[in-house]
């Protein structure tokens, strides 16, 4: 009965919030931006799940695990998918330079932070200790657009080729991120957190690699007959459960064997557009049903935690500063870039989480620590990114903003 | 074509490859992977089947059987149980289908050969069976020692569940070949019609064979009025089902396939809970038919609203995933060591069930005066079984653990020639009345 309930509840929640979701409101920017990220169901799931009215209890949460690993592949199928090389040429070439200085910044600021931090408080074993830090590294490298395209909705801005450079950053370094994340699937391959031991890291990576290639190379020669669109939503679905599946089976990420096979699909497969149409169409129902499950399994404790996500916070604002900083500052770039810019980037996203998912599910007990320190954070991001991207660059002699009223306002 | 056989062989080869090499040893029971196994292969199958003007549907339920515990072991019984649900959302949605595609003005217009097929049919395979199982009771040792009387008891279940359809089967032809006309028309009503009728002829044969058997009562009229009362109850809530899908179309314009099925899970397990609650709380007893809820809830918007023609279109843009889940997982589930024991039985109650529906709507059609064309041909599109059949024949084994089993391994070996004669059967039908889209297109 109350599996039922669940999923009838998660159901309604994921129906009609992924058509509100996207929705401008009269909110401050802030707020504008929780709801446009979707954050705001990590709240619903904490009022269903243990810290809430229990609704969603433990049990249920292991019989709604094959759903994580369908959600996540189809997460990683499509951020895949966005990876076309011919498109991604179009840009300047520093700018895929500079976003990968800016992400491995902020992991090489962020994961010793971590690991120090914990190490003064808790009593984990180094082990632990180094995945947890990893596992918060890597999705420190994410970050997500919604911010910049809050405030661009509603201001005009006048420094076009920045905002371009902060937008591709905001939108490829999550690539950066996986890097890190499938770094710490190497180092503790098959949720070991054992001594390193380079044979099973190297047969790890061969089997994520060939797993991801093979399902891959199945949906595209799928493709390569003339098919309908009900058949190409089942070469999809089946391309994702497949993928999923057997990361699952042979203890790999979702997201990882997801992301390979989108990342060889979108070079190799004519239809990707096609894909891609279809796969964001559904997308936002998928993140908000796994934003519920991750807010449901999430306790809170009030203990050191508080103090740790406090030291990411700042760390990742200081790695997201200092990345760009370098980064432009290595490459000449024939447009202003103010050393605030950094803090464009402080938008988490959907991408951040969904690492922390797939790191959940293979190290349970590190569920809450990692939970708890990326919510917060995401929080306290989304909340204030916009404000700090309108208060810091809307001098136009550092960044050319100029408050314009609000787009929405005008509509109405 | 190439490519389906080699995206076919793929997906097959990397599933063995992972079971063989040890590499899937982490989690013995995996549904998303047998899931995306089967939508993968089923689909390249029934491609390939298509290919050799077999249905798809065969090509679905044989993969499912092929990659299952009897053949290829790539999957086990648990894991196939693991996805039941994935069966109930796919019955629901093909009893809301079922539902829309009954045009009630079409159905006006055919509405005397409908009653007309639907009696005889009923009375010539009820009959025609029943009679060639009382015939073979002392080939059938769990009979031997049995009274007259209570041999003819058991043939009826026989001869009951053999009337039997599956509307789901229809279903999934009709959406394949993506026919129209009064044959498919036919075809259609009646096996919706006969899922309603099937219960109520079960329930009057139950009641019978329990005086035989058990002694007990007699013919039961509470009994009786209750199964009366639980299809009015079932059309009531669907109709008003019906009303808020319109309602949820028309005013909130939600997604509403993915709306639709979880409606019919809802309608499914709330059938259940209720008549759970109401029989241990109240002692009442009253187990609605979900699929039929869903059925009039489909019936209702077709009927009773303009939404009809979108509700049927955007239905079927996500069908496809739905029938090769259900119909592979239909293959999968079938118990082959019933097959090899209780073939031969099974193949004479197969052949009988076969003669007595052409015989039935041979008549019946005649007497109706449908043209040759449709009434020749009709017996084709009445041959499959599946979900019903099977779901009687648990009933019958829950009630009567004396005979259950026995009369399982005969009626599932039956099942399973029809399961896979009956989509070939009636494609075959339908191309032959010129009622595909093809042929309409041509």
């Amino acid at each position: 009965m109350r599996l039922l309930l669940t999923i009838v509840i998660i159901t309604v929640i994921a129906l009609i919030g992924s058509r509100l979701t996207f929705l401008n409101r009269k909110l401050p920017l802030g707020f504008r931006n929780i709801i446009f990220t979707g954050t705001e169901y990590i709240f619903m799931g904490v009022l269903l799940g243990k810290m809430g009215l229990n609704l969603i209890d433990p049990k249920i949460l292991t019989s709604l695990e094959p759903f994580l690993y369908f959600g996540l592949s189809w997460i990683g199928f499509l951020f895949g998918l966005q990876f076309d090389f011919k498109s991604l040429k179009n840009l300047p070439r520093f700018f895929f330079s500079i976003s990968a200085i800016q992400a491995l910044f902020t992991f090489v600021i962020v994961t010793p932070i971590i690991f120090f931090s914990f190490k003064t408080f808790s009593s984990l074993p180094s082990n632990t200790l180094l995945i947890i830090s990893l596992a918060l590294g890597s999705a420190s490298a994410c970050s997500a657009q919604s911010a910049l395209a809050i405030v661009c909705n509603n201001y005009r801005f006048k420094n076009r080729k920045l905002f371009s450079l902060l937008n591709y950053i905001s939108g490829i370094d999550g690539i950066f991120a996986l890097i890190f994340f499938a770094l710490a699937f190497f180092i503790f391959p098959y949720s070991s957190i054992t001594k390193f031991n380079l044979m099973n890291s190297l047969e790890w990576l061969l089997l994520a690699l060939v797993i991801g290639m093979v399902t891959a190379f199945i949906f595209i020669i799928l493709n390569k007959t003339k098919f309908s669109q009900q058949e190409f939503v089942v070469f999809i679905i089946g391309t994702v459960l497949f993928g999923g599946g057997l990361a699952m089976k042979t203890n790999h990420s979702p997201l990882l064997i997801g992301f390979i096979c989108g990342l060889i699909t979108a070079n190799f497969c004519r239809h990707r557009l096609r894909a891609l149409e279809i796969m964001v169409h559904s997308e936002k129902g998928i993140y908000i049903i796994m934003l519920v499950i991750i807010g449901a399994g999430w306790s809170l404790n009030f203990d050191f935690i508080l103090l740790i996500t406090g030291f990411y916070f700042l760390s990742r604002l200081l790695g997201k500063l200092g990345g760009v900083w370098i980064g432009t500052r290595s490459f000449k770039c024939d447009f202003h870039v103010p050393w605030t810019s950094g803090l464009g980037l402080l938008s988490e996203g959907g991408f951040a989480v969904a690492i922390i998912i797939s790191f959940s599910i293979f190290y349970p007990s590190l569920s809450d620590y990692l939970v708890t320190v990326v919510i917060l954070s995401m929080i306290l991001n989304e909340l204030i990114s916009p404000t700090l991207i309108l208060s810091h660059l809307e001098n136009p002699k550092r960044l050319d903003f100029k408050g314009q009223p609000d787009i929405t306002r005008q509509k109405t | 074509m190439i490519n389906k056989i080699l995206a076919l062989v793929l997906v097959i080869a990397s599933m063995m490859l992972l079971l063989q090499w040890g590499l899937g040893e982490y989690r013995e029971n995996c549904p998303v992977l047998v899931l995306g196994l089967i939508l993968l292969a089923a689909y390249c199958f029934g491609f390939l089947l298509e290919k050799v003007g077999l249905p798809r549907i065969v090509g679905y339920i044989l993969a499912g059987l092929f990659m299952g515990p009897f053949f290829l072991k790539l999957y086990t019984f648990q894991e196939i149980t693991s996805l039941a649900f994935i069966n109930k959302l796919a019955l629901a949605f093909i009893a809301f289908c079922a539902g829309g595609e009954l045009r009630w003005h079409n159905i006006k217009k055919a509405l005397k050969p409908i009653v007309s097929y639907i009696s005889g049919v009923t009375a010539a395979v009820f009959l025609g069976t029943t009679l060639i199982v009382f015939l073979l009771s002392n080939a059938m040792p769990f009979m031997n020692d049995f009274s007259l009387s209570l041999r003819l008891a058991v043939s009826a279940i026989f001869g009951t569940i053999a009337v039997a359809r599956s509307p789901s089967s229809a279903i999934a032809i009709i959406s394949e070949t993506k026919s129209k006309g009064r044959y498919t028309d036919i075809v259609l009503s009646v096996s919706v019609a006969m899922d309603v009728f099937i219960i109520i002829l079960f329930a009057v044969v139950i009641s019978l064979v329990q005086v035989f058997i058990k002694g007990q009562g007699g013919l039961n009229f509470s009994l009786m009025f209750s199964l009366l009362s639980e299809i009015t109850v079932a059309f009531v809530l669907g109709f008003l089902l019906g009303k808020l899908i319109v309602f949820l179309i028309e005013k909130v314009h939600l997604e509403f396939p993915v709306v639709i099925i979880a409606m019919g899970f809802m309608v499914i397990e709330f059938s259940h809970l209720l008549g759970d609650y109401l029989y241990h709380v109240h002692n009442i007893r009253l187990e609605l038919e979900p699929l039929l809820i869903c059925m009039a809830a489909g019936f209702t918007v077709q009927n009773f609203s303009k939404q009809g023609k979108n509700f049927l279109q955007r239905m079927d843009r996500v069908s496809l995933p739905i029938y090769i889940a259900f119909f592979a997982m239909t293959g999968a589930a079938m118990n082959l060591k019933v097959l090899r024991t209780g073939w031969l039985l099974g193949l004479v109650v197969f052949v009988v069930r076969l003669i007595s529906i052409y015989l039935g709507s041979y008549a019946s059609g005649r007497l109706a005066k449908n043209p040759p064309k449709i009434y020749k041909n009709v017996w084709l599109g009445f041959i499959t079984q599946a979900g019903v059949s099977l779901g009687l024949l648990t009933e019958v084994a829950r009630r009567f653990p004396e005979i259950g089993p026995s009369v399982q391994t005969i009626l599932v070996a039956t099942i399973i020639m029809n399961q896979i004669i009956g989509p070939i059967a009636f494609k075959y039908g339908l191309k032959k009345v010129g009622e595909t889209q093809v042929q309409r297109s041509s």
